[in-house]
């Protein structure tokens, strides 16, 4: 009874093999009898070949750069060199270069009200002692590339990024039409001090002048603030416009992005 | 199958298993030669040799000083340029858009990865390296970064038309690369992963790159040279913040790093 036991694992392992050597065999029968399985085998070990060739310096040599190789030591501190004058005067020296670089940096952030737009979103923020006291929709330049149809004239309509200032405050602002309003709406472009050049009401009550042309005014288009629609202006809503006029002041500055 | 060709395929497979070792050897030599390179190039503007230095790091407290120095060394020369520029603080995992000092936007780094030089790298001379923000050299990306539309004027009123322009690039998967001057590659990925446009627009953005790197380092390795080696960190951030940032960072842009 112990012999049969102890030999019954054996049987068993020699069984399995048995099943698969034959198993094996039946295959191998089959390859070399079909031609069509033959040549599916060669395929498929071309193309899981050719698969290895293309993956070992797209996939395995990057990953190979990334695992493999030594990081740098861990370093031990050492509190003995503290005790070196030179080590210590150099510790002082960085501690005082530090706090004047702090200084420095803190210097950059306005403490009087800004403006911060985001032409991506369509949003301004608008900050007072470095608060966040209003927020809204805006619109920004439309991104458009206006062209004449002989090619001869072309305008992009984009909102000027990076740090501006308030240069000037209007109350009521009439708007004087460039070439481009004309050129847009297909009419003939009038002399520089027609009547028809001068528009009102519809910048709204309020606009500020950031330079180059380039103002921050209201619109008659309200349902299109969040998007970006102006020929680079930054058009406001109503209430949000006269919020603006009434913090910022000639020379606040105005953040775009 | 008979013997010559037998003897030729075993031949061929010998050659292609050399080559493919000889490249994975190249490949992964490209690392510490470009991170010897590195430090090597720091210790000679010193006149010193690495070994002739007080390890800094040593000095308890002090390599954190040098590497705070240097970021605000950085951002304070970033503040002082007209640029709009871009803060990577890895340590923290935050970015911030920069307009002359001031962060106007600030976005939580969901997940990131550092190449191995910063990990192997002298300390020292990394932050010696970015004492000074590293301007960008090249963008690549999977999305217009200002969309231009053009529109043709009217001839007469009857033909103009008020038109709304919608931003197409809310349905646009957005992966970018941020290339430098300091030969440090940045990529930008959204995080969101949830339909297949974006995850098709991921595999290909990734193997774009791979194919750019593996035709540099098989050149390399085909004229008998250590391949050069680009450090990289990778950002993942929420799809629309990476937008933003992408639309917002000039062309010759600046970026402060610190990690």
């Amino acid at each position: 009874m112990e012999e049969q036991s102890e030999n019954l694992p054996e049987n068993a392992a020699g069984g399995s093999s048995t099943a698969l050597n034959k198993w094996f065999n039946q295959t191998v029968n089959f390859i070399k009898t079909h031609r069509w399985a033959c040549r599916t085998l060669v395929s498929v070990v071309i193309v899981l070949l050719l698969l290895f060739i293309f993956s070992v310096p797209v996939y395995i040599g990057p990953a190979m750069q990334h695992s493999w190789g030594k990081n740098r030591a861990e370093c031990r501190p050492d509190s003995s060199l503290l005790d070196n004058r030179a080590i210590r005067r150099q510790i002082s020296a960085t501690k005082n270069e530090l706090t004047r670089l702090q200084r420095r940096l803190a210097s950059f952030v306005p403490t009087q009200t800004y403006l911060v737009i985001n032409t991506v979103d369509n949003r301004f923020l608008l900050y007072r002692n470095r608060q966040l006291v209003r927020e809204g929709y805006c619109s920004s330049g439309s991104y458009t590339l206006l062209k004449t149809e002989e090619g001869d004239k072309e305008w992009i309509f984009k909102t000027p990024r990076g740090r501006l200032s308030i240069q000037g405050k209007i109350t009521n602002p009439v708007w004087r039409k460039p070439d481009w309003a004309f050129v847009e709406e297909g009419l003939p472009i009038p002399g520089p001090s027609d009547p028809s050049r001068y528009e009102f009401g519809v910048l709204g009550k309020y606009a500020m002048s950031l330079g180059d042309g380039y103002l921050i005014h209201g619109t008659l288009y309200q349902r299109q603030l969040g998007m970006p629609v102006t020929h680079g202006c930054i058009r406001l809503g109503d209430e949000d416009l006269e919020a603006v006029f009434s913090s910022l002041s000639v020379g606040s500055r105005v953040y775009i992005y | 199958m008979n013997r010559e060709r037998k003897i030729w395929l075993i031949i061929a497979a010998s050659l292609l298993a050399i080559f493919i070792i000889y490249y994975l050897v190249m490949s992964v030599s490209a690392v510490s030669r470009t991170v010897n390179d590195f430090d090597n190039a720091y210790f000679a503007s010193l006149e010193q040799k690495e070994g002739d230095t007080i390890n800094l790091c040593a000095i308890p407290g002090y390599i954190d000083m040098i590497r705070d120095k240097a970021f605000l060394s950085s951002q304070v020369k970033l503040a002082e340029s007209d640029s709009v520029g871009l803060l990577i603080n890895v340590r923290d995992s935050v970015i911030q858009l920069l307009i002359k000092g001031l962060p106007v936007r600030t976005v939580e780094i969901d997940e990131y990865d550092v190449s191995p030089f910063f990990h192997r790298a002298n300390q020292e001379a990394i932050y010696s390296m970015l004492s000074a923000p590293l301007n960008i050299t090249g963008m690549q990306a999977t999305f217009m970064k200002n969309p231009v539309s053009v529109k043709i004027a009217p001839r007469d009123t009857s033909q103009a038309v008020e038109s709304v322009k919608p931003d197409t690039t809310d349905f646009e998967a957005v992966f970018y690369t941020l290339d430098t001057d300091r030969n440090i590659r940045f990529f930008f990925e959204q995080q969101e992963d949830t339909i297949g446009a974006d995850r098709r627009a991921r595999f290909f953005f990734d193997l774009k790159d791979r194919m750019r790197n593996a035709s540099v380092t098989m050149k390399a390795v085909t004229r008998l040279k250590t391949p050069p080696y680009v450090p990289y960190i990778k950002i993942w951030i929420p799809k629309a913040e990476a937008k933003i940032i992408y639309r917002a960072i000039p062309r010759e842009g600046m970026i402060v790093l610190t990690q």
